[in-house]
């Protein structure tokens, strides 16, 4: 089979391939010329001509830039990156409309800056979640976990009004939902309880006051006992020891960790 | 150089990223030609005297003609680089001759020692020098095969395949996102879909990363309040201050039992859901990543289990008065960490973890994994287990 037939197979090779994805339609379309093209030349000589003269130099590295930003466009989309997305068409239609634009910088700094924006916000709904498991596994005396978990709370929030955006409006949004490991009404719970704790600085009154009660029960009945108290403390000591362990993974996930090469202190 | 020269040189070099370029030749045209825009950039007073000397010195159609070369199929480059060199037809390079210009790409990774798929995918190249001795019959079988397009997917499963191979079974957030990427690799066929198949699953597998750990500090957290209990009676025995410490167990009483019916509320769990689940179970026992991958970690003695459960079943959330539970012996007593010795147990440890992951080949080339998911943007396993704490 002559070598322009076969030229022409392997163009449609990279025809049937960019057909197969559907993702590539630049590069489908130039591809689908140059084939014509081939089709009309006697050598490769005659190929390389008509090449260069009707643009096939530039073209090919054109559509694939295009096909690599509709590649991005789409994908920000299925994220639910709206501005994101905004961005690479902005940039698809200017590229398209003038392919020396494909030089020009500037994008890809705000694509960079958009992720970060995103990456932020992200960072400050997660924090606040695991400041709000803090505050709810925290003693009310133990102001650096307690206050500081409320405290951390409130900055945290405040990071959304400085992007332009609310707490409502992202802890609304699907994507940064989806990074909390919570069912829905669950979900819609911790949410309402953090805008009442944003207005928290410490413990109320109310939950202190029943330790205290208690104490003023308690204090009367164990105040002559230290003998009795500290004699169960040694006898607990005699049995509680400094120990680690090595915990390894199985080898697959029907295994079970191994616990290995024990290592302890005297006590 | 003025800066807007630069960021000109930038916007017009960062095209060439776009192209998967195996060929050295055209690899080192393109450097002298980067060499030689820059010498123009710093040889320009502003950006008007650059763009004015850019075609002049003949360097725009030379980048024309590259752009050109990277996105042609081989031969097609071929015939156009030796029609530059003004080449009669009959020195044409034999198939071989042409194959060849991918041995020192080939030669790298072989030295690599783990990069098997990719070292395959190169002799496969290289074979195909023994199927044809025509330049256009080979274009169509490295394209009808993907030859080409394999030295990219297979190098990343060379990656990606390894990492897993080396990850926690148990860890379904990683294993997750590494299957999901091998799954994505394997059935991509060119750029635009691995980009775009890569992109989705980038953000879903962070949103799975991030709800694990949104799990996973549940059983850190309640841990911590149960074991902190412990150590309130233990200040209590003191004797030091003891009205202020018996407030203080008091407290803690009331805050486990808070941080229980909060995990209970909010997750649906229980004390028994958290030990009976294998990945959850560990997390009770404070473990501390020991080898690079998390596969082997620190923990406290495995008997806290009893202990905490003792300490929350039978005191905490009892009726029993806190005189009560002060002036009775725990059956099960917590373990503790070491301290004096720390040091040299971490040194053991860290012996008897690299004896256990010897075999592994994730642990015998980490240093050049290391550099390969740096160049392809991969975040190993590692970097990510830095969230999985609470203190």
């Amino acid at each position: 089979m002559n070598e322009i037939q076969r030229t022409i197979d392997y163009y449609q090779l990279l025809i049937d391939k960019f057909e197969k994805t559907g993702l590539s339609p630049h590069q489908l379309k130039v591809y689908r010329e140059i084939q014509d093209l081939v089709q009309g030349c006697s050598s490769y000589e005659d190929i390389q001509s008509k090449m260069k003269s009707q643009g096939y130099y530039e073209s090919p590295g054109q559509a694939l830039y295009l096909d690599a930003i509709m590649a991005q466009k789409n994908a920000a989309k299925q994220n639910g990156f709206t501005e994101l997305e905004e961005l690479y068409l902005a940039r698809y239609n200017e590229v398209k409309a003038d392919g020396s634009k494909m030089h020009v910088t500037g994008y890809s700094e705000k694509a960079s800056s958009i992720l970060s924006k995103y990456s932020t916000l992200m960072d400050a709904l997660f924090e606040i979640y695991i400041n709000y498991c803090t505050y709810n596994g925290a003693n009310p005396y133990d102001t650096l976990r307690y206050n500081g978990s409320l405290d951390n709370i409130r900055k945290y929030h405040a990071v959304f009004q400085t992007l332009g955006t609310s707490f409502e409006e992202i802890s609304a949004t699907s994507y940064y939902r989806q990074h909390i490991g919570l069912e829905d009404d669950k979900y819609q719970m911790f949410i309402s309880e953090v805008k009442t704790l944003l207005q928290k600085r410490e413990p109320e009154r109310s939950e202190i006051q029943p330790f205290e009660e208690e104490l003023k029960l308690m204090w009367p009945k164990l105040k002559d006992k230290r003998v009795e108290v500290q004699a169960i403390g040694k006898l607990e000591d005699a049995k509680t020891k400094k120990s680690i362990y090595l915990v390894v993974a199985p080898s697959d996930n029907k295994g079970k960790y191994t616990f290995t090469s024990n290592q302890q202190e005297e006590y | 150089m003025d800066l807007a020269i630069k960021q000109t040189i930038q916007g017009y070099t960062a095209v060439f990223d776009s192209f998967t370029i195996s060929d050295p030749n055209l690899k080192a045209e393109i450097e002298t030609f980067i060499n030689d825009f820059n010498a123009v950039g710093e040889n320009s007073s502003d950006i008007m005297d650059f763009m004015a000397k850019f075609p002049a010195s003949g360097l725009q159609e030379k980048y024309s003609g590259l752009i050109a070369k990277a996105s042609m199929p081989p031969a097609v480059a071929t015939q156009e680089s030796t029609s530059q060199q003004e080449k009669p037809a009959n020195s044409l390079p034999t198939v071989s001759e042409f194959l060849e210009q991918y041995r020192e790409s080939y030669n790298a990774v072989k030295g690599a020692g783990y990069r098997t798929r990719a070292e395959k995918a190169y002799e496969n190249i290289f074979a195909v020098a023994d199927r044809t001795t025509s330049l256009i019959e080979m274009n169509i079988i490295l394209e009808e095969e993907q030859l080409l397009w394999k030295i990219v997917t297979e190098d990343l499963l060379d990656i990606y395949q390894t990492i897993l191979d080396a990850t926690d079974p148990l860890n379904l957030a990683n294993v997750s996102r590494f299957e999901k990427m091998i799954k994505t690799i394997s059935e991509s066929t060119c750029q635009e879909e691995l980009s775009y198949k890569t992109e989705v699953d980038v953000s879903i597998n962070q949103q799975r990363t991030y709800s694990l750990i949104t799990t996973i500090i549940i059983p850190s957290l309640l841990a911590l309040t149960i074991m902190e209990y412990n150590k309130c009676k233990l200040l209590f025995r003191t004797w030091q201050k003891p009205q202020e410490k018996l407030l203080m167990v008091i407290s803690q009483r009331a805050t486990v039992k808070k941080t229980y019916e909060f995990i209970k509320e909010k997750y649906g769990w229980d004390f028994d859901y958290l030990v009976n689940d294998e990945w959850m179970k560990v997390w009770l026992l404070g473990p501390v990543t020991v080898d690079v991958n998390a596969r082997i970690r620190k923990s406290l003695d495995p008997q806290n289990i009893e202990a905490m459960r003792e300490l929350l079943f039978d005191e905490i959330l009892s009726d029993r008065t806190i005189d009560d539970i002060l002036l009775t012996e725990q059956k099960n007593v917590v373990f503790f960490d070491l301290d004096q010795t720390a040091r040299q147990a971490l040194a053991i440890h860290e012996k008897v973890a690299q004896e256990l992951n010897k075999d592994i080949v994730y642990f015998q080339y980490y240093e050049k994994l290391q550099g390969a998911a740096a160049a392809n943007d991969i975040k190993l396993p590692e970097t990510d287990n830095k969230k999985f704490s609470i203190s």
